[in-house]
């Protein structure tokens, strides 16, 4: 979805509209992605 | 803090809008902290805006992704990993892609032009270092392609009166060819004809060997061959 996210250019509104999901979902899931993202990519 | 560095992040990513997006540009002008973690983000994202030249992961952060997708199971957490697989096969495709790109582009033209000898660079010389098993003799033997001059110079050259010290070229799997003969004392130096000049190449032998006076009758080797070594480049 990050990935979504990014190489489409979509806003939070526009992502929960392609996936059908609430707005609040969409957000919660992205934030937490880019939370262990960053996890990942720290060090 | 987490809030703090996922709403940059989410601003990198231009998913924010209205109120959210004009929050994200109020804090960049008025809280370092937050401008830092914008640009922590748009370094470790800017990459992936051009797959292209996108830099492999190390094997490491690919680990600590697969640990956090492991033992989590629910479908949006295979759906991520689904995506993350193609995220990294579209990245590796993109890779390749650039590389065939990038070998296209260096590969050579055809050479239309011929090449020019490069002036800079110093001309090769070829030598060969002439020692005898049995016979005293030792000498030197430098060839400057480039001009064809033959250098001979002695070390211990004893012809016994009445003989000759004949120098020869033996092209590998050739006959001998007479390079003339070789005096006692001093660096003789020589210009050679341009088809015996063609047959000095690394790997050929020198040879001196021992003639009548007045060198070979035949054109060919008669004598002991007193000392020999072979030609390198140097």
């Amino acid at each position: 979805m990050i990935r979504t996210a990014f190489f489409e250019g979509l806003s939070y509104p526009e992502l929960a509209a392609q996936a059908g999901a609430p707005l609040g979902s969409i957000k919660s899931w992205v934030r937490r992605g880019l939370l262990r993202l960053r996890e990942c990519l720290s060090q | 803090v987490t809030d703090h560095s996922s709403l940059a992040a989410e601003y990198v990513l231009r998913l924010l809008e209205g109120e959210e997006l004009m929050e994200a540009r109020r804090r960049i002008a008025s809280d370092p902290d937050f401008a830092a973690d914008v640009a922590w983000w748009e370094a470790r994202l800017a990459p992936l805006f051009d797959e292209v030249g996108e830099e492999p992961v190390s094997p490491l952060v690919w680990q600590r992704i697969a640990e956090g997708l492991d033992g989590r199971p629910g479908g949006t957490v295979v759906d991520l990993r689904r995506k993350l697989i193609r995220w990294r096969a579209g990245a590796l495709a993109a890779a390749a892609a650039a590389a065939v790109l990038l070998a296209i582009q260096l590969r050579p033209e055809p050479a239309s032009v011929p090449v020019r000898p490069d002036a800079t660079r110093p001309a090769p010389l070829l030598v060969a270092s002439l020692a005898g098993e049995d016979a005293p003799e030792a000498l030197t033997v430098a060839y400057r392609p480039e001009t064809r001059e033959l250098v001979i110079t002695p070390a211990r050259i004893a012809a016994p009166a009445e003989r000759a010290r004949q120098l020869w070229l033996i092209p590998e799997g050739g006959q001998p060819l007479s390079l003339g003969l070789v005096a006692a004392e001093g660096v003789q130096r020589r210009v050679l004809a341009p088809a015996l000049a063609a047959r000095f190449a690394a790997g050929a032998t020198v040879a001196v060997s021992d003639e009548p006076e007045g060198g070979s009758p035949t054109g060919q080797p008669t004598g002991d061959v007193l000392a020999a070594g072979s030609l390198s480049v140097v």
